[in-house]
């Protein structure tokens, strides 16, 4: 800019034209390479190398897990060269991931129908998937409008969920927001994908190799194929003492599924339904609103409607006492619900239901404390304690002598009045088992440190009719910068006790450390190396070494 | 005898201890007299040498101290002394006189929410004057502009709002600062280095101890505020009523929200995003790292602190709204531990391979927020042989899981039957058994080769006709299509 003058002072007798001055001015700005400059990118790569063994609770089994996991994940924002976070703004996303495990052997990942032995369906090598991959545009039309194309991520009451579509999203003036978005869900099987965002309960990949040939084998196993879903959303937007979500989805399963589990009699094949039908159908609403001096409270629900239940309930409130202590209490109903291509929506009865009162405070600047006390309550439909004796009682065992004997011997279930007894509303009673749980969290933090401790119960009561056994223990950790930015240590010490009155041969006590040295030999690069070593009765001494390496170029 | 050798005894101690406290009380009421003799000496040698740094001097003048009274007026060595020691100079140390504390309505608004700023967003100062804004405000009738006239024009945190001393203080202060380097005190005492500037040597070697207020880590644009009739008190509190002004005055982000709660498509620039106001990065998300610490949300939003049990509660946050926690995180933090390959330690403690089955008993809503039960679970459980449909040469005969088949699996329904697990935790079920597994007893007989025992809850045929309508393939895997039972459901 401050050429311009002095340009004209120089040439003062050729007296040039405003607008040739203007194009001076305006012609260097036009031609640079402005996205080049505007345009922010980001890469960012990790490889992180585990190996560890794991043995079969019956300690014959142990598997040589020899794991390399790559992420490499790429990011280019401001891509119409504006960096104002409320203007337009363009970006593209993209996240990949390469999870190896050489202990994987040729058995275990390839099908032969020779020697089928060690043939565990899905599994891979070297599984390789999208994480996430789109293009995104917010703010657009001054705020009103967003979209986003791609496999991209959205997280909401409904839970996480990914699919390969897309999104737009409508943001008014008078403080709601409205989303709409179409595609295909994410299906492990699938090219590039993973099965860990799918509904659960269905057993889903490819079949392929020898076994599409064999319907027979692993009839569970189903044919992933494309599961068209759409959905929408409406949000509260600009006040931040309130918000208000809700959400709906609805996902397709394509394609054919095996319904008989066993070939029909005479040598019959399996039958299969195939064609577009529900996979999932959720809607849900969550809330939060807090007043600052006095607290915040929370609450929503997922319903969902193929299966006709309420599958999530949760509602908390947050109570403030004094500068900086919190006291709460926190309710959830939980009941689990399945892909409907899965018989387990069938099974599933009862929820779980927790309840916890919590304490959090900050005595120091640098102390943190929280506790949290309550108990999770397991439903079941009849008392587990005396049902069998009623059971034989109602099949006509009415003596001690035949009551023993039908206890001993076992009764047939599916006819006669024990099986009326069975269904029967008088017999099926609510009965719960309570957990009590505790939890303890506490960090400090120093200059160029932090130590952090954590520690937890849940514990059942009474006999082996409700008693669901323990886990108890903690974990002390710290990490300690050494040469700040370049050189850190951490570490920790763990000790935990479990009991399982159903398996009372795997109650044991264990003790592990870490130690875990970290070394940044440049800016924005860091190796970290992790030793850890467990010990218990079970399986006596285990190792796990972990080393990773994180790069990223801003 | 050895161990007391080397401890004061018992009434020694507390003896020095009540002396402590009796002379500590007698030095802090001292404390401002005793200020004064080296610091009128101060000024009296800065005088002499000319101080040569003194950045700002608030003026605490008497009406007396006009602008007329000369700033070029240097003051003979040790001349004032006696005057600017019998002023009280224990005023503008504090927001009120022996630091008592501020009611809170004159406090800017929210701050009985957050009784203190974030370091993280107004680093902290370093006051090296003392100031009376009551005095100046209330007394003399003057406005703030008089003193932050650069307010009025200020578009961005990073500009200087403190009043230069040259144009503000001086026109009543007798002292001229119109060359920093070379600041030449007065003959009146409201002129000297110590009046205004603290410490005991205040104005030796010509220098004053710097007032450092850094810039707020925020996006903030005063001449828009002030443009839309917002007055300083609306955010800074009722200042007229204080002496000093420090960080306590500087705006808390709850009194932020009073105005700031427009959507982003609302017309005006009150608009609720945390971007509005907070430093962002490249990627639009907010800059949460500075040197005074990590960026991380206040106690009261929307129960989102980030207390040592946060791991355990953040769910019902960030599921209802995930806007905020995306404020500041990308969505590979979220991954890292919930579609993660390398195991969260803070969620899975050491030897989780050991304590893992136990885990999923008592805690199993957590598993599915991560894993998916029949591919994640599954895949290592047939691996391992603890699958029911485990490749045969991983499954070994004898060994059992569970416990014994006879109160397992057998009616009459024992304590131990699997049928009230599978009725308190349903998941754990699936992440070892496949519908085959449940087919072999719970499928019709005939066709689909079960065995007929019902596991349908009591209510089940309120919802089966549209549940088979939407989906039929559950029903047939139990039921042939010809079976009389699903008669009631088609």
């Amino acid at each position: 800019m401050n050429v311009v003058p002095r340009q004209a002072a120089r040439v003062a007798t050729w007296a040039p034209k405003r607008w040739l001055v203007a194009l001076a001015v305006v012609a260097p700005n036009a031609l640079r390479p402005s996205v080049a400059h505007a345009v922010e990118a980001a890469v960012e790569g990790a490889v992180s190398a585990q190996g560890y063994d794991v043995v079969s609770p019956f300690g014959d089994v142990i598997l040589g897990r020899r794991r390399m996991t790559t992420t490499l994940g790429f990011a280019a924002y401001d891509l119409e060269g504006n960096q104002d976070p409320l203007a337009a703004d363009y970006s593209v996303h993209v996240r990949m991931r390469i999870d190896a495990d050489f202990g994987v052997d040729d058995a275990e990942a390839n099908y032969d129908a020779s020697n089928r032995s060690r043939f565990v369906p899905g599994l891979a090598y070297s599984p390789i998937d999208l994480m996430h991959g789109y293009v995104e545009a917010r703010n657009i039309a001054r705020g009103l409008f967003g979209v986003r194309v791609g496999r991209q991520m959205t997280t909401n009451v409904l839970g996480w969920w990914t699919f390969d579509g897309g999104l737009v999203r409508l943001t008014t003036p008078y403080f709601f927001a409205v989303e709409a978005f179409g595609g295909f869900e994410q299906r492990g099987g699938l090219p590039l994908s993973t099965p860990r965002y799918e509904a659960q309960g269905v057993w889903r990949g490819a079949r392929n190799g020898g076994l599409a040939d064999e319907p027979q084998v692993f009839p569970s196993f189903q044919e992933a194929s494309l599961a068209p879903a759409f959905g929408a959303a409406i949000e509260s937007s600009g006040p931040n003492w309130v918000h208000g979500r809700f959400d709906y989805r609805r996902v397709y399963n394509s394609g054919g599924a095996f319904t008989s589990q066993f070939p029909a009699p005479g040598g019959g094949g399996l039958e299969e339904v195939s064609g577009l039908r529900i996979s999932h159908e959720r809607l849900g609403y969550a809330l939060t609103a807090f007043l600052s001096d006095v607290g915040s409270a929370r609450g929503g629900f997922v319903y969902d409607v193929y299966a006709a239940a309420l599958s999530r309930a949760y509602g908390g409130l947050e109570a403030r006492v004094g500068e900086s202590t919190t006291v709460g209490l926190d309710g959830e109903f939980f009941l689990p619900t399945f892909d409907a291509d899965s018989i387990f929506n069938w099974f599933a009865h009862n929820p779980s239901i927790t309840a916890l009162a919590r304490v959090a405070t900050r005595p120091t600047p640098r102390l943190e404390l929280s506790g949290q006390a309550g108990t999770r309550l397991w439903l079941t439909d009849g008392s587990p304690a005396g049902f069998a004796a009623a059971e034989c009682t109602a099949a006509g065992f009415a003596t001690p002598e035949l009551e023993r004997a039908c206890l001993e011997y076992g009764l047939e279930p599916t006819t006669g009045p024990e099986a009326e007894f069975v269904r029967a509303s008088a017999s099926r009673g609510t009965v719960i088992a309570p957990d009590l749980l505790a939890s303890f969290g506490a960090t400090h933090r120093w200059g160029t440190g932090r130590a952090t401790a954590r520690a937890n119960l849940e514990t059942g009561f009474g006999g082996t009719d409700s008693d669901r056994g323990r886990r108890v223990g903690g974990t002390l950790s710290a990490h300690q910068d050494i040469v700040p930015g370049t050189l850190a240590l951490g570490g920790r010490v763990s000790t935990y006790e479990w009991h399982n009155p159903l398996r009372p041969d795997r109650d044991a006590t264990s003790f592990g450390y870490v130690v875990a040295p970290e070394v940044a030999p440049v800016e924005r690069t860091k190796v970290r190396i992790e030793w850890e070593h467990d010990m218990n009765r079970l399986v006596g001494h285990r190792f796990r070494v972990v080393g990773t390496l994180t790069v990223e170029v801003p | 005898m050895t161990g007391a050798r080397g401890l004061l005894p018992g009434w020694v101690a507390a003896l020095a201890c009540a002396l402590a406290v009796v002379v500590g009380l007698a030095g802090a009421s001292a404390a401002p007299t005793a200020a004064d003799a080296p610091a009128a000496g101060a000024s009296a040698h800065a005088a002499t040498l000319g101080p040569s740094a003194g950045p700002s001097a608030g003026p605490s003048a008497g009406p007396s101290a006009g602008p007329s009274a000369g700033p070029s007026a240097g003051p003979a060595a040790g001349q004032p002394a006696e005057p600017l020691a019998a002023i009280d100079r224990r005023h503008g140390l504090a927001p009120l006189f022996g630091d008592t504390l501020v009611p809170l309505e004159w406090m800017p608004p929210g701050t009985s929410a957050s009784p203190v700023p974030s370091d993280e967003i107004f680093p902290p100062q370093q006051l090296t004057i003392r100031f009376n804004h009551k005095k100046h405000v209330g007394e003399l009738q003057q406005t703030c502009k008089v003193c932050h006239a650069a307010a009025y024009r200020s578009a961005k945190s990073t500009d200087t709002l403190l009043p230069s001393p040259a144009k503000t203080c001086d026109n009543c202060h007798d002292v001229d600062h119109r060359n920093l380097a070379n600041v030449v005190a007065g003959t009146e005492p409201n002129g000297q280095c110590g009046y205004c500037h603290l410490g005991d040597e205040a104005g030796k070697g010509g220098r004053v101890a710097k007032v450092v207020v850094p810039a707020p880590n925020l996006k903030m644009n005063h001449e828009a505020h002030l443009r839309r009739n917002i007055g300083c008190a609306q955010c800074h509190g009722q200042i007229e009523e204080l002496e000093l002004a420090t960080r306590e005055q500087l705006p808390r982000m709850a009194g932020c929200f009073s105005c700031h709660a427009r959507s982003a498509a609302a017309t005006g620039d009150a608009k609720g995003a945390c971007v509005t106001c907070h430093v962002t990065e490249a990627s639009g998300r907010l800059e949460t790292t500075f040197s005074t610490g990590q960026l991380v949300p206040p106690v009261w939003l929307h129960g989102a602190a980030h207390t040592p049990d946060w791991l355990d509660r953040h769910k019902g946050i960030a599921g209802a709204n995930s806007e905020l926690c995306a404020s500041c995180h990308a969505t590979e933090f979220c991954t890292d531990c919930h579609d993660g390959k390398v195991r969260p330690r803070d969620v899975h403690p050491d030897d989780w391979i050991s304590q893992h089955a136990q885990a999923a008993r008592q805690d199993n809503p957590r598993c599915v927020s991560c894993h998916q039960l029949t591919t994640f679970c599954g895949d290592c459980h047939r691996r391992v042989g603890v699958a029911r449909d485990a490749p045969s040469a991983n499954r070994l005969a004898g060994r059992r899981f569970h416990p014994a088949a006879d109160v397992w699996t057998v009616a009459p329904r024992s304590p131990q039957h699997h049928s009230w697990e599978a009725e308190r935790n349903l998941n754990a079920c699936v992440s070892c058994h496949t519908e085959r597994d449940c087919a072999t007893c719970h499928a019709t007989q005939g066709a689909r080769g079960g065995q007929g025992v019902n596991p349908h809850a009591p209510g089940f045929e309120a919802n089966c006709v549209d549940a088979m309508r939407r989906n039929p393939r559950p029903c047939l895997v139990c039921h042939a299509t010809t079976d009389a039972s699903l008669g009631a459901c088609r």
